[in-house]
């Protein structure tokens, strides 16, 4: 059977439905909308299993170059993910947005829906072209949810938001979409790797650089800052989008471009026997894991540090794919669905806390728990899965990565990744500790009834997944079979790293900050000049008096034809 | 009749402008509408064959008479033209009526007419003479139809038009001069069949493309396009950046791919392409009027498509035969959004898109989408001709001109980003716009936008035939 376009119709459909003015009634489709997306999901499941499905191409723009829209079991796990989590958060909406008495309602759910459409779009995209394009849409249907409250904050931030993420995809994504087009003649996405065996290890290690930096949507350091700055979204944007659809469509991005575009096998023998082509994205990965977690133990500001947890999960993904093994690839989709789970229940939760009691910051949290012990229950259970305790989604995640790292680098990942997990319990544990203290300031109650349904079946599924994974997993040979121990080498470093990061941490935020400062006084100086010179060019462009001056002009140029012609 | 249907694009218009002018507005607004839709109805229908058809004039045949010749490049061309023309016209209506006096309304809609039959004349004609003559006819109207505006600005604008266009078109007529001493006749294929490569030819030749290369506002010769495109009103500055430097750089190709026996300096064009698309660009991000804006970036996308043909390769002339299709699309809506601005507030400054996003939805959604186009992100035909003209200078290993259109398009996304945040975040001040523009004006705008998204997907119609057609004109060589 062909792809069936209901599912990129669906979440279309729902955007349209989104202008109904009675809000009940728009809530409800919303909701109908999002189950039957996830019906018209799991309906594909058998389909995918018999290997029956067969690729909807809907143009050929250049030869070569489709618009092909088809499902993997890949990009199935992606769009069930987003399915489910799109349902919870229409639940969440519904409590959410009344309560915080929020503005123009019909435009922010049909924008919502299309970021889902968009999202549809890459889990679904047979070739890299349409991702790109898929990839692109994402970002222009989210910016007006970044500037919904349309102050001059949320102006800015839309402004960075658009700057990071179409400066990006537009320059560094494109280049490496053409050039992977000009050395294949295609963009498809081919097991075993398009690029494989036709690039030389140089080409190799340039169009991957370009595409880990160019899919900014993935937020590996230095194009994060897009990701901070949309946190003045609305509550909902920042779960269901930049925990979730957003991020994790540039995570997805990188996943699908490294196995079907580079070819998993292609850059683990390249790597070996080079090195550099892909070695640097492990470090790359590993050290912005390490900084975001470093600026995340300075922020008060709740969503602010939950965005910087966000940064630091998703360089874990990139890092397990940065292994380059087949098992690292999948402890990848782990990772990604866990963290999605955990992530939008903290999200939730801080959306609640804000709405219920106007504060965002963590040093307001005393006692929170006593007041909202439902949210603070999710939150905790959200919090304790990014730590990776055992029994949550997180640990899981944790434990293939584990599983999958090839010989020699036990101690280097195995170091990073504990480091990881005790810089997350270092910022946030003292927020549950915090939350249990007495309770300050004036009394309030539990969020909207809507919202705690929402977080509590997030949170229901962070557990559910940290007991049902390792069933799965018993079906895999090359995780079940793998022995995992930590290296004593391991503790040592990553004792070593967690101590040396929390006495350097004002430091480390210090000196981002200045780089970060010294980086946009260039940019400024750059723009003054342009803009000097152009104001020079300004007199020269007026409309009066041109004529001599475009003779002149046409002389001098008629001579040098006439010399170049000669 | 079927037959002499190569001869209608041109006659039809201009039997029709003569009769409009004497007409009432209504009437003449209804003529001309049912004149430019006959007149793509034509081009469609001359579009559809593939083969080179000769029409001579009178039935004297060339070298003595006046032929049209039609093959590829003038189909797509004519194409491109009559189908902007004919979709843009029903806004004429309200907006014309809205900007010029009641009394010189009839005169605009004959000067619409011959400006179109101009421009359509040049397209068809194997004629160099001839092409002259129509391009002085185009030229002419363009001047007029811009000096009919009762501000003084316009008029001074429309002066400067005048005298830089003047200058062009008698570059071009020297230019013919040269030409038709050394080869004794003015029929361009014939002409390309005598044509020996020696000084004067060359002479000629330089005169010819300077020529046209100030009228298709080539970087340092574009100064007379910003006022022109500013002051005009908002219908005919967005016929004129739509197609009428279009139908300019179709000129220039056809002459230096028919003469290619005397190699074309693809360096010059490369220089001021690349100079083009940096001044441009630059310049149009620090624009306050919005018009003015648009008219800086048609000078950068003027620079893309002279960039494309300055790569000499059949990959490079394709993106370029490609990007006048879908630049005419993108930039004659926004200058058409621009015009709805104006409809109601007046002004089209970045004050007074103040609040348009709330209150006029429709339009600034347009302009948003068109401005995505322009900008080339995927999914619309800017994107489409971005592809091509990258990955042609990939191919030939033009690294760094890749990084500068690249550059380029995302400082486009810079640009249309400013009149975006204007329109949707800056509160209403002063002149409040009350409602959106009327539906008459609002249909064409989105039957474009509908274009950019179409062939943003569809390239049948833009790249695949300027592939043919490219592979048809280097094949010549």
């Amino acid at each position: 059977m062909t792809f069936p376009a209901t599912i990129l119709l669906l979440p279309v459909l729902a955007a349209l439905a989104a202008f109904i003015p009675q809000r009940k009634v728009r809530d409800t489709a919303q909701a109908v909308f999002a189950a039957l997306l996830l019906l018209a999901t799991l309906n594909l499941q058998p389909v995918l299993a018999a290997k029956k499905l067969t690729p909807l191409v809907l143009a050929e723009l250049f030869p070569g170059v489709t618009l092909t829209f088809t499902l993997d079991s890949l990009g199935l796990v992606f769009l069930l993910l987003v399915a489910f989590l799109w349902l919870i958060s229409v639940i969440y909406c519904s409590g959410y947005m009344p309560a915080n008495r929020e503005q123009h309602q019909g435009r922010f759910h049909a924008f919502y829906a299309l970021s889902i459409a968009a999202t549809a779009g890459i889990a679904t995209a047979g070739n890299m072209f349409t991702m790109f394009l898929c990839y692109e849409l994402l970002t222009l249907v989210t910016v007006p949810l970044v500037a919904h409250h349309g102050t001059e904050e949320a102006k800015e931030a839309a402004r960075t938001y658009l700057f990071i993420l179409l400066g990006t995809s537009l320059t560094l994504l494109l280049a490496a979409v053409v050039w992977t087009y000009a050395i294949t003649g295609s963009t498809d996405f081919i097991a075993g790797g398009l690029l494989a065996g036709k690039a030389s290890p140089i080409v190799t290690g340039i169009v991957l650089a370009l595409y880990m930096f160019g899919l900014g949507k993935a937020a590996l350091m230095p194009v994060h800052r897009w990701l901070p700055a949309a946190m003045v979204a609305p509550a909902p944007v920042s779960a269901l989008l930049h925990a979730v659809a957003v991020v994790k469509g540039g995570a997805f991005a990188a996943i699908k471009v490294v196995v079907y575009i580079f070819g998993v096998e292609n850059l683990a023998a390249l790597t070996r026997d080079y090195g550099w082509p892909g070695g640097w994205l492990g470090l790359a990965a590993g050290g912005t894991a390490l900084l975001a977690s470093a600026i995340a133990l300075e922020q008060d500001n709740l969503k602010l540090r939950l965005a910087y947890s966000t940064i630091s999960q998703l360089a874990l993904i990139i890092l397990a794919l940065g292994l380059f093994t087949p098992v690292g690839v999948f402890a990848a989709v782990v990772q990604l669905a866990a963290h999605a789970f955990g992530k939008i229940t903290l999200f939730f939760a801080a959306g609640a806390i804000t709405t219920v009691s106007g504060k965002t910051n963590v040093s307001e949290l005393d006692g929170i728990a006593r007041r909202m012990p439902w949210t603070m229950s999710a939150f905790a259970v959200g919090a304790l899965s990014m730590i990776g305790v055992p029994l949550t989604a997180g640990w899981q995640a944790k434990h293939v990565l584990l599983a999958s790292i090839p010989h020699g680098e036990e101690t280097a990942v195995a170091a990073l990744m504990l480091t990881s997990a005790l810089l997350n319990a270092a910022y946030f544990l003292p927020i549950l500790v915090r939350a249990c203290r007495k309770p300050a300031g004036r009394s309030h109650g539990e969020a909207p009834f809507a919202c705690i349904l929402a977080m509590s079946l997030s949170a229901i599924a962070v557990l559910v997944a940290g007991v049902f994974l390792p069933k799965l997993f018993a079906k895999i040979p090359a995780i079940a079979g793998a022995r995992i121990e930590i290296p004593a080498g391991a503790w040592v470093w990553s004792l070593a790293g967690v101590l040396g990061l929390w006495f350097a941490r004002r430091e480390i935020a210090r000196a981002l900050k200045a780089i970060n400062k010294w980086l946009w006084r260039r940019a400024e100086k750059v723009q003054e000049q342009v803009e000097r010179l152009s104001s020079g060019a300004a007199p020269l462009a007026r409309d009066r008096e041109l004529g001599q001056t475009a003779l002149a002009v046409s002389f001098v140029l008629a001579i040098l034809l006439l010399v170049l012609y000669r | 009749m079927l037959e002499n249907l190569p001869a209608l694009p041109v006659i039809l218009p201009l039997l029709a402008a003569s009769v409009a002018a004497l007409m009432t507005p209504l009437r003449a607004f209804f003529l001309t509408l049912l004149t430019l839709w006959a007149c793509f109805a034509i081009a469609a229908m001359l579009a559809g064959g593939s083969d080179v058809i000769s029409y001579a004039f009178g039935g004297h045949e060339p070298p003595v008479g006046i032929a049209y010749r039609i093959d590829g490049l003038s189909r797509y061309m004519l194409l491109i033209l009559s189908f902007m023309a004919a979709a843009m016209i029903p806004y004429a209506k309200k907006s014309l009526a809205h900007e010029l006096p009641q009394e010189k309304l009839p005169q605009a809609y004959a000067l619409v007419l011959l400006t179109y039959a101009g421009l359509a004349g040049i397209t068809l004609t194997g004629d160099l003479f001839n092409a002259y003559v129509f391009l002085e006819i185009a030229s002419l109207a363009l001047y007029a139809l811009i000096a009919l505006r009762p501000d003084r600005r316009a008029l001074t604008a429309s002066l400067n038009y005048l005298i830089l266009g003047t200058i062009g078109a008698t570059f071009f007529l020297t230019g013919i001069f040269f030409l038709y001493a050394m080869t004794g006749t003015l029929n361009i294929a014939d002409m390309a069949a005598r044509l020996t490569v020696d000084r004067a030819t060359q002479a000629g030749l330089a005169f010819l493309v300077l020529g046209l290369l100030l009228k298709c506002a080539a970087f340092p010769l574009h100064l007379w396009l910003v006022g022109a495109y500013t002051q005009a009103p908002s219908f005919v500055a967005a016929l004129a950046a739509a197609v009428g430097v279009k139908v300019m750089l179709y000129l220039l190709i056809r002459v230096s791919y028919s003469f290619s026996a005397v190699p074309l300096i693809s360096a010059v064009l490369t220089a001021t392409g690349v100079a083009g698309i940096v001044a441009g660009t630059l310049s149009a991000l620090y624009q306050q009027d919005v018009r003015r804006l648009l008219a800086f970036s048609s000078i950068a996308q003027i620079g893309t498509i002279l960039l494309g043909l300055g790569i000499a390769t059949e990959a490079g002339l394709t993106a370029s035969l490609a990007h006048l299709a879908n630049h005419a699309l993108a930039k004659g809506a926004l200058f058409l959004c621009a015009g709805c601005v104006i409809y109601r507030t007046g002004g089209c400054n970045l004050k007074d898109f103040a609040g348009a996003g709330r209150r006029m939805p429709w339009t600034m959604a347009a302009f948003v989408i068109c401005g995505a186009s322009l900008a080339g992100i995927p999914g619309t035909a800017g994107f489409v001709s971005k592809w091509l003209i990258v990955s042609a200078l990939l191919a030939k290993g033009s690294w760094a001109l890749a990084v500068l259109v690249v550059v380029s398009s995302l400082l486009a996304a810079a640009y249309v980003w400013r009149v975006a945040e204007a329109a949707y975040f800056r509160p209403m001040t002063g002149r409040n716009i009350r409602n959106e523009a009327p539906l008459l004006m609002l249909g064409p705008v989105w039957l474009l936008v509908l274009a950019n998204l179409w062939f943003g997907i569809h390239t049948a119609w833009t790249a695949n035939f300027a592939a043919r057609i490219a592979a048809t004109l280097m094949g010549g060589n």
